[in-house]
């Protein structure tokens, strides 16, 4: 699948303090990519390199293919939108105001594209009410609409759901996965609430200090996080044979000579007397359920160790 | 480059502080006319230059300040609400965002400027006399205006590696403050001065300036480099408008070349 973006070790230093440590990451045409991190982690400055905001100190990113150093990279650019930390709207300007000096900057002269871009944000009513009296959640969907003028193919988006209330959450959350699956937008966002992040993310990436942990994609961080039983036993020679034909169980794996997991549901008394009769001790039963939280605290964790 | 520029121009035209000045020179102008107007109904002689000259915000540095508040104000707001930010995100490039944003501030400071000027022209032309040359007053006013594309060209460059409206504000309009008033008073001290004679009181003797040759040219290369320096000059009729024209140039020049080459470097907060 074609890369929009992908980093090879980047790397940024204010004075000796290293922020972004060799980040190397791969965002995928139509993936919505979750970045999780604590606070100064790195997030916002990895997308600030991204965007041009600030120089890299080394290492590489290609953007739709184009290497940072190209000449054409400036043209490739105008395939990006993004919203890093505020929207960067005039406070002194109407909506409308907002996304005209956008569109003259983009050299876009149809004069549909802003209300089309304001009624698919929902903003259509706005007036001449000035960005300054909007509420938190409308500038934040002023500040979607301003990257979305140019038709852009990848949206970069820097905590959009900070601040807002649930209602306004859940509203950014329907747009954005309406803006992935109607427009085929790629989307990089990063933000605290990961349990929010999780009902859009297709891929994520674990920073911490600087350092990209991990990159999984939704389907393996689910797989990760399934509700499981891990077992401790003497040995595991055995005991595939044992669920399999005692508990026609299948949704299994062995992870060492020790240790095993099962993910279906099976009773752990007779688990216990099955394993007994076929020679197996059984030492140790963990429940184990995770989510997008309980596996970031725990990559973060084991990074800090 | 003409989308970042009609983009800036769009904003330009809605700058409320561009209005407050180009209303605050116009109300200069009509006080400079009333002023004169009233002297020559005393009788005093006033020529079109005494009007002219008055619109040269010599002395206080009134051209600087409003270059400097409304240079400030535009490139300030860019940051503050972090427009910048869309135009390089969507591949504005750095040279060229700095070059339009140096354009639409020379152009709106020119603006500002030219409000005096043409009500001279206009208004002026009936109330009096041109004088022996009107083509001196043309130079006059060339020069000015090139004295504020100097400034327009200063106060692009610090708001655009600033980054901050009140540091553009406090730094611009203390540094026109400071230079005016330093420009001033070397002036007067290269003049030299007249005292009385020890030996009679009553006599009074011419002293030229006593400093160093080559300190008398330092500082009078100051006072013409310096915009603020000009404005005090430009009132003098023995000024050479062309030296201090080539050297609003140069200050031109090395904004627009310096500037935008520098800023592509800067690091956008």
């Amino acid at each position: 699948m074609e890369h929009v973006l992908q980093t090879y070790g980047l790397t940024k230093f204010y004075k000796r303090n290293c922020v972004v440590d060799h980040v190397s990451m791969n965002i995928r045409r139509g993936e919505i990519y979750g970045f999780v991190g604590r606070n100064g982690a790195g997030k916002t400055t990895v997308m600030r390199l991204i965007c041009g905001l600030i120089q890299k100190s080394s290492g590489s990113y290609e953007l739709f293919g184009k290497r940072d150093d190209d000449a054409r990279l400036d043209a490739v650019r105008r395939r990006i939108g993004a919203i890093i930390e505020t929207p960067s709207v005039y406070p002194d300007m109407t909506a409308v105001q907002n996304l005209r000096e956008q569109c003259f900057v983009l050299g876009i002269t149809d004069p549909n594209v802003v209300p089309e871009v304001l009624e698919y944000v929902g903003l259509q009513d706005t007036g001449k009410k000035r960005v300054r009296n909007f509420s938190l959640g409308m500038r934040q969907r002023l500040g979607i609409a301003m990257s979305l003028v140019g038709s852009p193919d990848f949206i970069i988006l820097d905590e959009p759901v900070n601040g807002l209330d649930p209602q306004g959450i859940v509203e950014i959350r329907e747009l954005l996965l309406r803006l992935n699956r109607e427009k085929s937008i790629t989307i990089l966002i990063s933000s605290h609430i990961l349990g929010e992040l999780s009902k859009l993310a297709t891929c994520y990436g674990f920073i911490e200090k600087g350092r990209l942990l991990k990159e999984i994609t939704a389907a393996e961080l689910e797989e990760a996080c399934r509700k499981s039983i891990r077992i401790q036993v003497n040995t595991t020679d055995s005991l595939a044979c044992v669920l399999e034909r005692e508990f026609s169980l299948f949704g299994f794996k062995i992870i060492s000579e020790h240790e095993a997991e099962i993910y279906d549901e099976i009773p752990i008394g007779k688990l216990a007397l099955a394993l007994h009769a076929a020679g197996i001790e059984l030492y140790r039963v963990l429940e184990k359920e995770e989510n997008l939280e309980g596996y970031f605290l725990n990559l973060v964790g084991g990074a800090s160790q | 480059m003409i989308q970042l520029l009609r983009a800036d121009l769009y904003r330009g035209s809605r700058c409320l502080v561009f209005y407050v000045f180009l209303i605050l020179n116009a109300l200069l102008f009509l006080s400079q006319f009333y002023n004169l107007y009233s002297f020559q109904a005393s009788g005093i002689s006033v020529s079109m230059r005494d009007l002219f000259v008055g619109g040269m915000g010599g002395g206080i540095g009134f051209l600087g300040i409003g270059s400097a508040v409304i240079s400030g104000v535009f490139v300030g707001r860019e940051y503050a609400s972090g427009a910048i930010r869309n135009k390089m995100i969507v591949g504005g490039g750095r040279s060229r965002i700095y070059l339009s944003k140096l354009i639409v501030c020379s152009l709106m400071n020119s603006a500002f400027y030219l409000v005096y000027p043409i009500g001279c022209l206009f208004i002026g032309g009936f109330a009096f006399a041109w004088g022996s040359n009107p083509l001196e007053l043309l130079f006059l006013v060339l020069a000015g205006l090139f004295m504020v594309l100097a400034y327009s060209a200063i106060f692009t460059g610090i708001s655009m590696f600033s980054q901050n409206t009140v540091l553009n504000l406090v730094g611009g309009i203390l540094g026109v403050i400071i230079v005016s008033a330093v420009a001033n008073i070397l002036q007067i001290e290269l003049q030299g001065a007249y005292v009385t004679a020890p030996s009679d009181p009553e006599t009074w003797l011419f002293v030229p300036c006593q400093w160093p040759h080559w300190v008398q040219n330092l500082v009078n290369g100051f006072i013409r480099l310096m915009p603020s320096g000009q404005s005090t000059l430009l009132v003098d009729k023995s000024a050479n408008y062309g030296v201090l024209v080539a050297l609003s140039c140069g200050w031109i020049v090395l904004s627009g070349a310096g500037g935008a080459i520098l800023f592509r470097r800067v690091d956008i907060k």
